[in-house]
């Protein structure tokens, strides 16, 4: 077995096909996927921007509770343009086809996450699958969202600058400012590289124009973009569509909960971090003094108002304690790097650097952004793997059979929970086009008018059928027929008014499949943490609650309650 | 397989004849389930009833540490505070759960894990503490107090497990200098603090021991600050939850009050005498020399004289006088012994039998001082974790009276062994006769006392706790509230020595004694008797952890209201 981790430290090209096969057996059987979540959005900018490519806005657009006469994008346009060119070339819209031009995105992030494995470990095939492997990574994959191609281009830029910075390469670093551009037009996110990159550069000390240079690049693209918006829309892009943020104390503290949560629920195998990160003394002291408040703080909490049962308490305990142990060990092992340099410690810059990517990211998502998702995090997914992948290169080092086992272990734990929640997507997915054909049947030749209530792919798949969405504008008539969909609409958009309807039937798709990620029932939240506390769960609960209302007014019916 | 080996004895060497660890290990698991797989079919007995009551309420909430609208000891309360830890009512539950009912045997039979931890973990301390560690193990296995609360699912047997077991890990583990002891070291008292509160005191304790012998370094502190930071995340935990930090006791009597302190401290000493190793084989160690035999004499002389006094009052039956002279003596003189040659080997032993005799001392006397000073009221279960020291500070003592010769001294403590199995098993077959005799009212003649009285449109009452609840709330009945007035015709259950609490003034004028049911045991051993002044639950009952009589093990009396004061209740 101590073959095994000779082998992951060698080869080069054939790790990068291995890591080409995984990556395309981990998604190739993913497109058909159904459309979900924010994918429809992109397909509407893609349609739109297929026929005028300077129209950056949807016009006349109800959404998640507001009207909009012109709806500005709040994504940058880079995979609009990349989706258009395939309706330009003839292609309708079709999930296959969307999904495997999409293909190209993982593929770079693991090529990208190859290369930083060889700069900062020594296993650089481990650290990229254990990258590919991940839960987060796995699941939006297989979506249309921008989050995982803008991280595969930051991986791709980081990945270039550090090795242009590092050999003093001006082509490479050249290539890394391209990449860097195209990234900011992929996801606003990735402004972010720029002050991390000269921070990368201040702490190793590469101060030359050459290297500067780069950074000039993304700069000038935004730049020009956003004065495109200025002459176009009088106005600089639109970042967020939600307003209101709250600072308050307990969206912070349900935000720093879900925070920890998600980085230990959606990465590496949650188990195989704390025995990994707790294995010093120090580690120990410090975990025993901070986990048991940090568990009191979170499950017990839980578990006391009655959100979460017990196992899922417990399972959100394991989580959230990996997730405070890896804040923890960048912390640590930076600190120990620094008060070790005087002697002959030298990697302290190195996990500098990436303590501020991580911390960088953490602290964008929890001070800039609405809520807490998977796909946000991703961008902290990076250095979380290396930080692994160079504890295990110290772990039982006397014992290396152990530790190939302890690898192989982490690595398979890590892919079973990943393609399970990638399963149980692509499950939640499928329900939402089968719900939307079935009341498309259902409602065939009805009378009555039918509309939509909710958001996402729900909505993308009912529309098709050719119901229309029930928007703050849209003018209903007592006897119409909505249908409604628990997970697409929580949160979202307002339930209809008490009072103004019958329900007619209540649908619940079940799924034997037993992992949930989006769902209340099973306090999971994978896409948004106020679904649920944990990013996936075992679980059997329902998958959706499509709900039919008949709407009547009180002066036609007499009715005085509306909610049987 | 048997092996010898020479080691040295002071300056002779001797052939010393020894098992297998594992063999002897076996030996002590096997004897843990020979003292408690007879007994999994006891009833439902004192507090077990009070840890069922909140497993059931954490079936429903797994953090529910209150229950609403209970009546305890007649007070009532809109809400009534846990004052144990929660892990052994959620174990509890966890066995109901898997079991999808409370069946006394597989309840039992989860709670065998204890004894057998206990067991183990006094094996190994014995190895540190004392050239026979099998018998050391096993006399602590067979001492009554250890017998009677291994038969039971209250906290004590479970916190003295993990006691023992976080001891014997940290000393390994410091003497290892083992992260992975020491690891498990902290999972084990934070476990144990869980079952017991009490078990807070093994940090002091062993923070002394690491001190003790030069070593408070990083590894040595590292077990206590998961137990103290679960602790106080627990407090906190509980403050957002009801408003203040964990209660540790309900407050009953003053303990602090002289005369309690007293009582304290002579239940104490005569469950030390009584309720550790069989008296006699006491007696033969303890007076092994002459100056002994003053010592007990001038412990002995004063007491014979009060306890006449008491027999001649009828404070005291004879049995329960006589149990007392020789009971209290030896408990007195054990302890003044051990202390003695504690100090002995404290001024001019060597490094090593020094801060062991300080250790084990230092663990005896913390236990008394809050078993005495600062609990309501003493109990052989409190006594519970200083059985161990006590128990190896007697092994140390026997293998020094009877260094001449290895066979006297094991012969000797086998010896010990056996008569303390016999008297413990006694002992816990009298407290099985109690529990039995609970069960066996409710399902007879209680049962029938409720059909008739439903026959007449009347209901039926009950005024005790424990296991006698217990068994009349599953009937179906309802523990009578203190100032409660009920019509006439109801009837009202009195276990006495689950409650003797005399009616309020008002009923009392209204209710008529109609029957007297006593059940009788089998053996004339009582641990819980006024009249025989046993009190191995609790010293109000009587200050000898067991006494001879051969009465009823228990008579309940049978009231009915025959006129009624205001129709409420």
């Amino acid at each position: 077995m101590a073959s095994i981790l000779a082998k992951l430290k060698t080869a080069r090209y054939r790790d990068l096909a291995i890591l080409a096969a995984a990556v395309l057996l981990l998604t190739v059987p993913f497109i058909g996927k159904a459309f979900d979540w924010d994918d429809r959005e992109f397909i509407e900018f893609a349609q739109v921007v297929a026929k005028d490519p300077t129209q950056l806005h949807l016009e006349d657009l109800s959404y998640k509770g507001n009207y909009y006469e012109e709806f500005r994008t709040s994504h940058p346009p880079l995979l609009f343009y990349y989706l258009s060119l395939f309706l330009r070339l003839g292609a309708g819209v079709s999930e296959q086809l969307f999904r495997a031009a999409y293909l190209i995105f993982p593929l770079i992030a693991a090529g990208s996450m190859y290369s930083l494995g060889r700069r900062f470990t020594s296993y650089p095939l481990l650290a990229a699958l254990l990258l590919v492997f991940t839960a987060g990574f796995m699941v939006i994959s297989h979506t249309l969202m921008g989050d995982l191609p803008g991280l595969a281009l930051w991986l791709a830029s980081v990945a270039l600058f550090v090795r242009g910075a590092d050999r003093d390469s001006w082509r490479i670093l050249l290539a890394s400012g391209v990449v860097i551009a195209l990234a900011v037009m992929t996801s606003y996110q990735t402004l972010s590289l720029v002050p991390l990159l000269l921070f990368y550069v201040l702490v190793k000390k590469k101060f030359r124009l050459r290297v500067f240079l780069p950074l000039a690049i993304p700069m000038a693209v935004f730049g020009v973009y956003t004065l495109f918006n200025y002459l176009k829309y009088g106005g600089p892009p639109v970042f967020s569509y939600v307003v209101g943020i709250s600072y308050g104390w307990q969206d912070l503290d349900m935000k720093v909960r879900a925070l920890l949560v998600f980085i230990g629920g959606a990465t590496i195998f949650p188990l195989a971090m704390i025995p990994l990160f707790m294995r010093k003394k120090v580690d120990l002291l410090f975990g025993f003094l901070f986990l048991p408040p940090l568990v009191t703080w979170a499950a017990v909490y839980y578990l006391g108002v009655g959100d979460l049962n017990v196992s899922q308490a417990l399972v959100l305990a394991v989580m959230l304690s990996a997730g405070f142990l890896v804040l923890y060990k960048l912390f640590a092992n930076t600190i120990s790097g620094f008060l070790r340099r005087s002697r002959g410690g030298k990697d302290w810059t190195d996990w500098l650097f990436l303590l501020v990517w991580f911390c960088g990211v953490l602290t964008y998502i929890g001070v800039f952004l609405p809520f807490v998702t998977v796909r946000f995090l991703l961008p902290l997914f990076p250095p979380l793997v290396l930080l692994f992948t160079r504890e295990v290169e110290s772990l039982w080092p006397m014992r290396p059979h152990l530790r190939s086992a302890f690898v192989l272990v982490t690595l398979a734990l890590t892919l079973a929970v990943g393609l399970a929640t990638a399963v149980a997507d692509y499950h939640l997915a499928g329900a939402q086009r089968e719900a939307a054909e079935r009341f498309g049947r259902r409602f065939a030749g009805s009378d009555n008018k039918v509309w939509v209530l909710g958001e996402f792919g729900f909505r993308y798949y009912m529309q098709k059928q050719g119901f229309e969405y029930l928007g703050v504008r849209s003018v209903a008539h007592s006897g119409d027929i909505v249908i409604g969909s628990y997970i697409n609409a929580a949160e979202v958009v307002a339930p209809l008014p008490p009072g103004t309807y019958r329900v007619i039937s209540v649908d619940e798709p079940q799924d034997s499949f037993p992992v949930r990620l989006m769902n209340p029932w099973a306090g999971a939240g994978f896409y948004a943490h106020l679904m649920g506390p944990l990013p996936e769960m075992i679980s059997r609960e329902k998958l959706d609650e499509y709900t039919v209302y008949k709407l009547y007014w009180q002066e036609d019916e007499g009715g005085t309650d509306g909610s049987n | 397989m048997v092996r010898t080996k020479a080691v040295a004895s002071g300056a002779a060497k001797v052939r010393r004849t020894y098992m297998p660890v594992w063999a002897e290990l076996a030996m002590v698991l096997g004897f843990a389930l020979l003292m408690t797989l007879p007994f999994i079919f006891k009833p439902v007995h004192m507090d077990d009833a009070g840890f069922i009551k909140f497993a059931r309420a954490r079936q429903v909430n797994p953090m529910e540490i209150e229950l609403r609208d209970y009546t305890f000891f007649g007070q009532e309360n809109e809400v009534f505070i846990d004052t144990h830890p929660p892990l052994v009512s959620s174990y509890l539950a966890l066995l109901i759960g898997m079991d999808g009912g409370e069946s006394v045997p597989f309840m039992h039979l989860g709670f065998l894990l204890f004894p057998l931890i206990a067991a183990a973990s006094m094996y190994f301390l014995s190895r540190f503490f004392t050239r026979h560690a099998l018998p050391a193990a096993l006399l602590l296995m067979a001492t009554p107090g250890v017998v009677v609360m291994s038969h039971g699912y209250m906290s004590d047997v479970p916190g003295l497990s993990l006691w023992l077991a976080s001891i014997a890990l940290y000393l390994y583990g410091l003497k290892r200098r083992s992260l992975p002891l020491m690891t498990l070291c902290a999972v084990t008292i934070t476990l144990g603090v869980f079952t017991s509160y009490q078990v807070l005191s093994v940090i002091p304790l062993l923070l002394v021991y690491a001190f003790l012998r030069r070593e408070l370094s990083l590894l040595a502190i590292l077990p206590f600050v998961l137990p103290l930071s679960s602790f106080f995340s627990y407090d906190a935990w509980h403050v957002s939850a009801v408003g203040f930090l964990p209660r540790f006791s309900y407050g009953v009597g003053e303990p602090l009050a002289w005369y309690s302190v007293v009582q304290k401290g002579a239940s104490a000493m005569l469950a030390i005498g009584g309720a550790l190793v069989f008296s006699l084989m006491m007696m033969r160690v303890l007076l092994a020399r002459r100056w002994d035999f003053a010592v007990y004499l001038a412990f002995l002389v004063p007491l014979w004289v009060s306890f006449l006094y008491q027999y001649l009052s009828g404070r005291y039956s004879a049995a329960a006088a006589l149990m007392t002279v020789l009971f209290l003596p030896l408990g007195l003189l054990l302890l003044y012994r051990l202390y003695a040659d504690g100090w002995e080997h404290i001024r001019v032993g060597s490094r090593d039998k020094r801060i062991q005799s300080a250790f084990l001392l230092l663990w005896l006397s913390g236990v008394l001082f809050y078993v005495i000073i600062l609990l309501p009221y003493s109990s052989v279960r409190y006594l519970l974790p200083a059985y161990p020291p006590l128990v190896l500070l007697f092994v140390r003592l026997v293998e020094d009276r009877f260094a001449g010769s290895r066979r006297r001294t094991e012969n000797l403590l086998m010896l010990a062994v056996m008569t303390t199995a016999v008297i413990a098993l006694l002992v816990a077959i009298a407290d099985y006769e109690l529990a039995s005799a609970n069960r066996d009212f409710a399902r007879g003649e209680a049962s029938e006392i409720k059909a008739e009285a439903e026959a007449r449109g009347s209901q039926v009452w009950f005024v005790g706790e424990f296991g006698f609840r217990y068994y009349l709330e599953e009937l179906g009945l309802r523990e009578l509230p203190k100032d409660t007035l009920i019509p006439a015709g109801d009837m009202v259950i009195q276990s006495p020595l689950a409650d003797p609490r005399p009616f309020s003034d008002e009923l009392a004028d209204n209710v008529e004694l109609k029957q007297v049911i006593g059940y009788h045991g089998l053996l004339p051993i009582r641990v819980t008797s006024y009249k025989a002044n046993a009190g191995f639950y609790g010293h109000f009952w009587g200050l000898l952890p067991y006494s001879l009589a051969s009465g009823n093990v228990e008579e309940y009396l049978v009231y009915e209201v025959v006129s009624s004061g205001d129709e409420s209740e």
